[in-house]
């Protein structure tokens, strides 16, 4: 079973992504900011990270960064999530190094399918 | 050194053929008319270019008349070394100086040791014939000249004032008398003399008419040393040998002070502008920064209606499903209505950018209508493209998409069940491509059309028992047809259906070998001149209406030349020349700046090739082309226009 790890500071966010991704098959693990990301990650090997762009004390660029810099994650696929929608947030982002980019309100079923298309590249 | 005066009194023809006494006549208007041989000896200059002209040198007449016999004036002849002239006057005339030829005397001293006696004469018959004269056939040209309310000038060929009129006097602060024989340099500011005097030559070798109003303001200088701005019309004069020009010199003082209020007022326009479109842009960020909030509790709204709708957590029962269905769908309408919104106020804040690109239209239309196939099924609405082939345009592809799915969408919605809604080609100026999208709708009234491209503008009679759309839908529509340089229109019956027609800038990759022209202008007549001068020569022209449409011509087409107007609705020339050369696709084509404004070397200095003066000549115009881009334009304009036509 693949490991998930979902970073996103609005509860309600959260909770529906972990439905989400749990009923379609992951394990999740939830951190409720950038540096709760990075922590759990110490303790929990994962194998997609889901970052909310929009974070307190660290954000999705900040944990991007130190990702790509820890050679054990450095090749990670990591997904980023924004509500905001101005031209040019997509090239930024993944200029940035992101992996992919959905923008909020989600389409869980395109979610669903990035995940898996994601972690079979990974592969 | 001794002065011999001469003794001899001879008549007038003696005088005129003897070889030791110069004399020269004068009228009375102090023009030279009569130079015998003994002058053009003396004074090294010929007869034919004195005659006419006034005195080549000063003679003080008026201190000859005081002190009788006296030396009153140094002059330098022609080419040779200054000479001492000894002048005796016993007469004047109202209207000049008249030296007799009986009680004349004045004496030349060469050099030490030699002296020549000159006779400067008058003869009083043919002064009155002259006066006469003057009076009769020149009087009307004279009441002319003192009549017109500028200065007018004739200078000779030397630069020599030969002919003023009374405003000249007053403009200047001199008399005539004062500036009858002088330079006209006297006339011009001391730090500008010497170029003026290159300019005056340089204009004897060239003459041709300039007129006022060029743009061109020069500094004049009056009497007491002050200067002020004039404009000035030259036009050459001959007659027989001799060459005049004539200067009209208009005082622009009032007309500058103007100018000046025009320019602090376009500044203040400006400043007023940025501060508009700083706000524009505040509200922009602020709509995007609202986007954003709003957004973020529709995320979770949609995803937990969406997970109970599912049954993920459960079976619901039949009223707590719908319930959902309902809280789903206008969660989705809200996120509709935000997207909306946010795509208008960046279209308005001038913060859309268009991504323009040649591609199939016929792709995305099909990709449209099968993207709305389910929504037209439901109802049960035939859906159908009746463009068959390829048609290229030149467009933003995601835009263009969006196009299509608010007019297909907003068609299924006004169409009641078993209609039929379709895309077909329509007509269009040149260089564009139409669409229709038709429907067999509910129509809209004759009196309801204009208002349904306005923003939150819905016809209430219309969209009962409609699913409700944004009201932004035919806003944004338009907006971005208009962005692409094409404009929307609407045909409706009511009952009958409705009739969206657009157009877009069609895609021209193909060439056929013809040198190809973009010509970036908004006024029709200018650009249909510059059409007429250049496609009877073999050269294709492309035409741009505004600066956004000339980047994205210039970038597509790839001309082979671009004629730029630097005055453009929706942007400054300055902009597309910019672009063009930070552009990689453009930035070697020659860019001819074609503007009535006077910045030529603030255009060359942003890369323009060459610069244009409206109005724009023809001649000028293929000269710059051949110049500047010779491989593809160096026959045009030097060969009939059957031999360089191609295709």
């Amino acid at each position: 079973m693949k490991t998930v790890l979902v970073a996103e500071d609005r509860d309600s966010s959260r909770e529906l992504l972990s439905i989400v991704l749990s009923a379609a098959g992951y394990r999740v693990v939830l951190a409720v900011d950038g540096e709760d990301a990075l922590a759990r990650m110490k303790e929990t090997p994962v194998d997609i990270v889901i970052l909310d762009i929009h974070m307190p004390r660290l954000d999705g660029f900040g944990v991007l960064r130190q990702l790509r810099a820890d050679p054990a994650y450095s090749r990670i696929p990591v997904i980023a999530l924004t509500a905001s929608a101005m031209a040019g947030d997509r090239d930024s982002v993944i200029a940035a190094g992101f992996s992919e980019y959905i923008s909020k309100p989600v389409n869980m079923s395109l979610l669903r399918r990035e995940v898996a298309r994601l972690l079979e590249n990974g592969q | 050194m001794a002065l011999q005066p001469r003794k001899e009194r001879g008549d007038s023809k003696t005088r005129t053929t003897g070889t030791e006494v110069a004399l020269i006549g004068l009228d009375v208007g102090g023009l030279v008319d009569a130079w015998n041989s003994g002058a053009e000896k003396l004074f090294l200059w010929k007869a034919d270019d004195v005659l006419g002209l006034p005195l080549p040198f000063d003679l003080d007449l008026e201190r000859a008349v005081q002190h009788r016999r006296e030396t009153c004036a140094v002059v330098r002849p022609g080419e040779g070394a200054p000479i001492r002239v000894e002048c005796r006057v016993v007469s004047r005339s109202p209207s000049g100086w008249i030296v007799t030829a009986n009680e004349k005397s004045v004496a030349i001293e060469r050099q030490p040791g030699e002296s020549v006696t000159v006779e400067v004469a008058l003869d009083k018959t043919r002064v009155t014939d002259r006066a006469r004269l003057r009076d009769s056939a020149d009087g009307r040209f004279r009441d002319l000249l003192e009549a017109a309310p500028d200065a007018i000038i004739e200078v000779d060929r030397q630069g020599r004032i030969v002919l003023l009129n009374a405003v000249t006097e007053k403009l200047f602060g001199y008399t005539r008398e004062e500036l009858l024989g002088k330079n006209v340099d006297l006339l011009v500011p001391d730090a500008a003399r010497a170029r003026h005097s290159a300019h005056r030559a340089e204009y004897g070798a060239n003459p041709q008419t300039r007129p006022m109003g060029h743009g061109i303001t020069l500094l004049a200088r009056r009497r007491d040393g002050s200067e002020f701005p004039v404009e000035i019309s030259l036009s050459p004069v001959k007659s027989g040998k001799s060459f005049h020009v004539t200067a009209i010199i208009r005082d622009v003082t009032t007309k500058r002070v103007a100018e000046e209020q025009i320019r602090a007022a376009n500044l203040q326009l400006e400043q007023r502008n940025r501060e508009v479109e700083r706000a524009n842009r505040l509200k922009s960020e602020f709509l995007a920064s609202m986007s954003h909030e709003l957004r973020t509790p529709l995320h979770t709204i949609i995803g937990f209606s969406e997970l109970l709708a599912e049954g993920v957590e459960g079976p619901l029962n039949e009223k707590q499903a719908r319930f959902v269905r309902h809280v789903h769908q206008d969660a989705l309408h809200l996120l509709e209505l935000i997207n909306d919104v946010l795509d208008l106020s960046k279209i308005e804040a001038g913060r859309l950018e268009l991504q323009l690109e040649p591609f199939d239209a016929l792709d995305v239309i099909n990709d449209a209508l099968g993207a709305i196939l389910p929504m037209a099924e439901s109802k049960h609405i035939v859906t159908a493209n009746r463009i068959k082939s390829p048609l290229p345009i030149f467009a933003d592809r995601l835009r263009f998409r969006e196009i299509l799915n608010n007019l297909l969408s907003n068609a299924i919605k006004f169409t009641p069940e078993n209609g039929k809604v379709w895309i077909e080609r329509e007509s269009a100026a040149e260089n564009m491509v139409g669409f229709s999208v038709v429907d067999t709708g509910i129509g809209i009234a004759p009196e309801d059309q204009n208002a349904v491209f306005d923003t939150f503008r819905q016809i209430s009679s219309t969209t009962r028992g409609v699913r409700e759309g944004t009201g932004l839908g035919l806003a944004i529509v338009k907006r971005l047809v208009e962005m692409h340089g094409g404009n929307i229109g609407l045909e409706s019956e009511k009952g009958k259906g409705s009739r969206f027609s657009f157009t877009l800038p069609a895609s021209h990759s193909a060439r056929n070998g013809q040198p190809l022209v973009l010509i970036i202008e908004d006024e029709p007549s200018a650009r249909e001149l510059m059409q007429n001068y250049l496609q009877p020569s073999g050269i294709r022209v492309e035409m741009a209406r505004n600066a956004r449409e000339g980047i994205a011509r210039a970038r597509e087409l790839r001309p082979d030349a671009i004629t730029l107007d630097l005055l453009l609705p929706g942007g400054t020339g300055w902009n597309v020349l910019r672009d063009i050369r930070q552009s990689p696709d453009t930035a070697s084509i020659p860019v001819l700046v074609v503007s009535v404004l006077d910045e030529e070397s603030a255009a060359l200095e942003q890369g323009a090739t060459a610069y244009l003066r409206k109005p724009l000549k023809k001649e000028a115009l293929f000269r710059a082309l051949r110049e500047h881009n010779p491989e593809k334009f160096s026959k045009i304009g030097t060969a009939p226009a059957s031999a360089v036509r191609i295709g």
